[in-house]
């Protein structure tokens, strides 16, 4: 998985946001704490395993819902064209 | 309070690290008026900061990240060319000077300017149209500019000061590793960067929180013959002067509040010039700019209209007369350069600058 090289994250405002740079600030995301992370380990180039792998270890989350609001999160990122499957 | 009055105030307490509480802004003025003086984004995160939120001070945040960022990936796409190429090259204005605001979007670019040296320029060029995809685009108020595809305008320059060669040897051999000016020719270079502005009719607020910046690094007595040599001790001390005013160091002087009332006029006229000059997205406010300019532009053009405003639509009717007869960009640019002259001649000549009014 990927992340669409238009987007980057950023702190402002006191949120975490996803600024599109390709389209004049229009498209904002904001992402709580744990969508941040997803987002930073898809950018270093983690699978889906690995990140559920190291979420568990910085949350104290039941693992079933975790499993299930981060394969929600991946998947609305891709069908927003954020992250792309290699 | 007054918008204006606000911005100012705003400012302040971004310079001076200062809170205070906001209540009854008119947003959309304020950041009208902001906005015409390139400091839109400064205002929304100083009012985001002191607890005031609001719809469009978000919105200027998240246009002002993604500007800075998008010019950011552009700037680093060329210097990576450059570099492989061993172009020598400096990069001048925003993109030297972002880095010393609180966060480097604040500072707002609407291009890329670089200087390159003038025996690599040719090659350079073509790296950029032919590598890099970007075609010349016509510009007035610079040599060329260029533009990719997803609307990123390069100024690229061979001179560094446009129309004013026999200032261009003090920033001759200030080419360097670190592609940009040190602290004292970046002062300077912003001095005679202002003062060519001002001969335009231009002055922003932003000009002043740039040379806030500035001036802190530099060494003053290092400059000092190279100020002369540019002749802009008057315009140094003047604008430094307005500055200390801005930050409530002093009262303003008459000069300081000449200056004040050049900046808050020109955001008045909405920057006319630029307007005109700079193609509009907007085909209907780009044809109305061109067809009916501001008033300053006409009183400009047609001195009569100082004594007579109510001959305006008259005028409107006779200029159109000309321009629709004329090479009509070039009509339009030698108006605007004519009105800036004649609205502005006082101040050119009360801060010294009557050597830089060709």
């Amino acid at each position: 998985m990927k992340v669409n090289s238009d987007y980057i994250l950023k702190h402002a405002l006191d949120s975490d946001i996803l600024v599109n740079i390709k389209n004049n600030g229009n498209f904002i995301i904001k992402l709580n704490d744990t969508s941040r992370d997803i987002f930073n380990y898809v950018s270093e180039g983690k699978s889906k395993e690995e990140i559920i792998e190291l979420l568990l270890k910085d949350y104290d989350v039941n693992k079933e819902t975790l499993i299930k609001d981060t394969e929600s999160f991946i998947k609305e990122m891709i069908e927003k064209k954020i992250f792309f499957n290699d | 309070m007054t918008s204006k009055d606000t911005l100012k105030q705003i400012l302040r307490l971004y310079l001076k690290d200062e809170k205070s509480s906001f209540s009854d802004i008119n947003d959309k003025e304020l950041f009208w008026l902001a906005n015409a003086l390139n400091v839109s984004a400064i205002a929304a995160y100083v009012l985001n900061d002191n607890g005031y939120k609001s719809d469009i001070a978000s919105k200027c945040i998240y246009k002002a990240i993604s500007n800075y960022e998008r010019l950011k990936e552009a700037r680093s796409n060329i210097e990576e060319l450059f570099n492989e190429n061993s172009i020598k090259y400096l990069n001048i204005k925003g993109s030297s000077i972002a880095k010393y605001y609180k966060e480097p979007y604040l500072r707002y670019s609407s291009d890329i300017d670089i200087v390159v040296e003038k025996r690599d320029y040719d090659k350079a060029l073509d790296l950029m149209t032919n590598t890099l995809g970007y075609a010349n685009k016509q510009s007035a108020l610079h040599e060329i500019t260029l533009v990719n595809k997803e609307g990123i305008n390069v100024d690229f320059h061979s001179n560094f000061l446009l129309d004013q060669d026999k200032y261009e040897e003090v920033f001759n051999n200030q080419f360097n590793e670190n592609h940009e000016f040190n602290d004292n020719y970046k002062y300077l270079f912003h001095l005679v960067h202002g003062a060519m502005h001002l001969i335009r009719g231009q002055m922003e607020l932003r000009y002043f929180i740039d040379l806030f910046y500035l001036r802190k690094n530099v060494d003053r007595l290092a400059i000092k013959e190279e100020i002369n040599k540019l002749d802009l001790s008057s315009f140094d001390n003047a604008v430094n002067s307005y500055l200390d005013s801005l930050l409530d160091f002093k009262d303003y002087s008459e000069k300081d509040k000449e200056i004040d009332d050049f900046i808050f006029n020109y955001a008045k006229d909405e920057g006319a010039s630029n307007r005109v000059l700079n193609n509009s997205d907007n085909k209907i406010s780009y044809f109305f700019s061109h067809a009916f300019p501001p008033f300053s532009i006409m009183k400009g053009k047609y001195p009569i209209l100082k004594k007579c405003p109510i001959l305006l639509p008259i005028m409107y009717i006779v200029r159109l007369f000309k321009v629709l007869f004329s090479r009509r960009r070039q009509y339009v640019i030698n108006e605007i350069k004519e009105s800036v002259k004649n609205n502005n001649s006082n101040i050119i000549e009360d801060l010294g600058l009557s050597t830089y009014n060709k």
